[in-house]
């Protein structure tokens, strides 16, 4: 979670509202069948002028059906998509990819291994003038930070990181209004993966193309968007700002696939849960009973006194931070409701010196957890 | 193309109905179809054992072993296979006239075709992930079992693979056996076409043929079995310890010579002795210059109706596999496998009673290239399509190219260099052919295969050799590609990974 996103909390927009009147792209009840077999079934997806969405999901969720089915690649089998004014999928009309105004920027950066870099670049500039096809290369190289001497090489001299800005810059030439990313970081390494997303973000940003990113990465989506959208089994199950569903993801499945979580046994009572770690404010409706109560690991700090207690069972060290299992301790004041629970959970640390196995530890719950149901 | 390619098939089964169940079990069950068949399943059963020990042996030599001069050896057993069969065949038995038989007949396919075990299973060899090895070795095999129980199952693909070329090329091949006077089942048809132009005896031979030939496959697709060898993990592979031969070295060596000097050497010195025996009076035959341009004419025009034919089937099979293009592929393969002979006689029958206009044509001769030598141009180009993925395409949609521009501009330009690697595959296939260029030649159109024929049927050896060297030479190319092809893994894996300077400006900027 960066700092820009945490920032613009103030505009996150209330889950469950709808598509606002701004909207740039609009998907309505899209579905599609791929073989036979239905991959997405009633897709709704509302993405705003100069807004990056990030579709996550598991392989083989449909996400990248739905962006082939945005760029033109695919047809629905109903529903449409309405890019600015036009419709240009839906019963009756059908815009061909070439005349949607779209970029579009696969995993292997998909650069023509037969053309230079310019000529890459300028594939889709034909109506320019040799002069200004020039101009519009080197201005774009300077904005994917790629040196001009660059423009003569061809795609195979090039880096992996370097061919995806080639990429970017290709797609970029026409300023095409809708920008499409499938998953046009995951070949790079790890180093070169966050550059070049935060560049590819600004580059992006500041242009004021509004942007679809396809990924896998959850990390990736949370960090490089300002709407989030999870697909499962070809349904967008949850969207909206990456801080809201993160931290209030709609199902179990949500919550562990954004990130780590910790599900424990609880009883809930109005809007206090009881669990092994104590009494946990909760952010759903007020109801009473046995539910599973999700918390994030880094809502579970380690404290000099408290009445949750633990002992270390095993840590594991990644440097900046460790992972801890721990033991939770039965509470004295357990509610009798929850019967005899044993609870392991794993928590983060940066002190690895906390995190030798037989250390007892206290522990404090920061912030509000989610309930599903039991 | 599908549909024709079945037509050997159709024309077997329609003869055999026509002249009715009782009359074709007398053609097919008389003496002299058994000693035919005696004789075609004891060349392929000798022979084709012969040429694996040899290629895996000599692959493993020179990929293995402390071998001296592996560089110059590991060429030098690829050689062979730029002596088209029948012009081996014309050398030894113009230098040891006394050749006939099954044994000559072992001698010298083993001598023209061991490069067919050894060319794939020297690929795989250098393939094979060393670790294995290693890992068997640490767990105390010594390096006969390890070769045995570790290494050879490994090239079980590529060795069935070469051991089915070698037995289908047994069982096509005409010249080579012709000239010792070794009948096997092509030779008989041939001679049955040539004397009695008697159809129905011709074709049930070839159906029994083709029979041997199913049977070749299916023997070949159940020995290979659902198994698949691959490299489990990642990271390159370690190049291999070589086994150090010490006091084989000698053994080693002088069998590699022997082998060298009777599959090169031998056609080398008599070619050589005709030629010059013959002298500049052999190369200025008035006919030498006409048949060479006729040659290159039809090994043009086979080439590029082969591709033609190629390029719809190939698309399918990478763009939309399924069902259909599989069964296409498929049907393909198996026809092909079918001997030349039998595919032309299927052609001039059909043309005789179907489309008269046909026969005799140079139409239905590249009709008749093109069946035969399809599977040579769809391996290339295959790999050419999935080269240029669909991706490029789509990305071209993107930046705004009409559907058949980006097709036009961006596939067919990438799959350019693949096309012409399957012109010069079937261009170079088409001029060496010879069974099916005699069977289906138009009147007056002669190739320097067929020429090469007629001249040493008549014993004119010294008239002969110019046609044989020009042969050879025409077929050193294609010898040279597979040759590159199963040696050049390593150096392509050298030079695959880009320039590690040319990542450092990315590293820079983020910094």
């Amino acid at each position: 979670m960066t700092a820009h996103n945490l920032g613009s909390l103030g505009a996150v927009p209330s889950p469950g509202t709808g598509p606002l009147p701004t909207a740039h792209l609009q998907v309505a009840d899209v579905t599609a069948s791929y073989g036979g077999r239905r991959v997405l079934h009633g897709v709704d997806l509302a993405v705003q002028h100069g807004g990056i969405t990030a579709v996550v999901g598991a392989s083989g969720s449909g996400k990248t059906t739905l962006l082939r089915i945005i760029a033109g690649f695919e047809r629905p089998d109903s529903g449409e998509v309405v890019l600015g004014s036009a419709t240009v999928a839906g019963p009756g009309a059908w815009v061909p990819v070439h005349r949607r105004d779209i970029g579009y920027v696969t995993q292997d950066g998909g650069l023509f291994p037969h053309l230079t870099v310019a000529r890459n670049i300028a594939f889709g500039l034909d109506d320019l003038s040799r002069a200004d096809r020039d101009g519009r290369v080197a201005e774009l190289l300077d904005l994917v930070a790629l040196p001009r001497e660059f423009a003569d090489r061809r795609p195979d001299q090039l880096s992996g990181g370097q061919q995806q800005r080639v990429a970017i810059a290709r797609a970029l030439a026409r300023k095409p209004e809708l920008m499409l990313l499938d998953e046009p970081f995951s070949a790079l390494d790890t180093g070169l993966r966050a550059a070049t997303r935060e560049a590819v973000a600004r580059i992006l940003t500041d242009a004021g193309t509004t942007t679809i990113l396809v990924t896998h990465d959850q990390s990736e989506a949370l960090s490089f968007a300002d709407q989030v959208a999870v697909m499962r089994d070809g349904r967008l199950v949850q969207t909206g700002h990456p801080f809201v569903v993160y931290t209030r993801p709609v199902d179990r499945g949500v919550a562990e696939f954004l990130g780590e979580a910790i599900v424990l046994d609880a009883w809930l009572d109005g809007s206090l849960a009881s669990c092994a770690l104590g009494y946990v404010p909760v952010r759903n409706p007020p109801a009473r009973g046995r539910v599973r109560l999700m918390l994030r690991p880094e809502q579970v700090q380690l404290v000099a006194d408290s009445p949750i207690r633990a002992v270390v069972q095993e840590g594991v060290y990644f440097g900046a931070e460790s992972s801890v299992r721990i033991r939770l301790e039965p509470r004295a004041d357990a509610d009798p409701r929850l019967g005899d629970v044993v609870s392991e959970i794993t928590i983060r640390h940066w002190n690895a010196a906390l995190t030798r196995p037989g250390q007892r530890v206290a522990l404090r719950v920061v912030g509000e957890g989610v309930v599903f149901p039991a | 193309m599908a549909a024709l390619s079945l037509l050997p098939l159709v024309f077997v089964v329609a003869t055999a109905a026509q002249i009715g169940w009782a009359e074709s079990a007398a053609l097919i069950f008389r003496p002299r179809v058994g000693e035919l068949f005696t004789n075609t399943v004891l060349l392929v059963a000798i022979t084709v054992p012969l040429c694996a020990v040899i290629g895996v042996g000599g692959a493993w030599l020179v990929e293995r072993t402390s071998l001296a001069g592996a560089g110059a050896w590991g060429a030098v057993l690829a050689m062979p296979l730029a002596i088209p069969a029948f012009v081996n065949s014309y050398a030894w038995v113009s230098a040891i006239p006394s050749l006939a038989g099954l044994g000559s007949g072992v001698l010298l396919a083993t001598l023209s075709y061991f490069p067919l075990v050894y060319l794939p299973v020297r690929a795989a060899l250098a393939r094979l992930d060393p670790a294995l090895e290693q890992a068997a070795a640490s767990l105390g095999r010594g390096p006969v079992r390890v070769f045995f129980g570790t290494v050879l199952p490994q090239l079980r693909l590529a060795l069935m693979g070469g051991a089915l070329l070698v037995g289908l090329h047994l069982l096509s091949e005409y010249g080579a056996f012709a000239l010792i006077r070794f009948d096997t089942f092509t030779t008989a048809i041939m001679d049955q076409y040539r004397s009695t132009f008697n159809g129905s005896a011709g074709s049930m031979l070839s159906g029994v043929l083709m029979l041997l030939c199913f049977a070749l496959l299916l023997l070949e697709s159940r020995a290979r079995g659902r198994a698949r060898y691959a490299r489990i993990g990642s990271g390159s592979a370690s190049p291999p310890g070589r086994i150090r031969l010490r006091g084989w070295q000698l053994p080693a060596q002088l069998a590699l010579l022997a082998l060298g000097i009777a599959a090169l050497g031998v056609p080398a010195m008599v070619i050589g002795g005709w030629l010059v025996y013959g002298g500049a009076r052999a190369w200025t035959a008035p006919d030498l210059v006409p048949t060479l341009l006729q040659t290159l004419g039809l090994a043009l025009g086979g080439g590029l109706v082969t591709v033609i034919a190629a390029f719809p089937l190939s698309w399918l099979a990478v763009r939309h596999p399924g069902p259909f293009s599989r069964l296409l592929e498929r049907t393909n393969y198996v026809t092909s496998s079918m001997p030349g002979i039998v595919l032309a006689l299927a052609l001039v029958t059909v043309s005789l009673f179907v489309v008269p206009a046909l026969y005799q044509t140079t139409a239905l001769l590249l009709l008749a290239y093109a069946l035969l030598f399809l599977p040579r141009a769809l391996v290339p180009l295959q790999a050419g399509i999935a080269q240029a993925p669909q991706s490029l395409e789509e990305a071209a949609q993107a930046l705004g190219r009409r559907p058949l521009r980006a097709f036009f501009g961006v596939t067919l330009r990438l799959v350019a260099p693949a096309t012409a690697a399957a012109l010069a595959m079937v261009f170079l296939a088409v001029a060496g052919e010879l069974t099916a260029t005699l069977l289906l030649s138009p009147i007056g159109v002669q190739t320097l295969a067929t020429r090469f024929w007629s001249l040493s049927s008549e014993i004119d050896f010294a008239g002969a050799a110019p046609y044989a060297t020009l042969l050879i030479l025409l077929s050193a190319p294609m010898t040279y590609l597979l040759f590159r092809q199963s040696t050049a893994l390593s150096t392509a894996a050298a030079s695959a990974d880009p320039d590690p300077a040319a990542s450092a400006p990315t590293t820079a900027e983020t910094a």
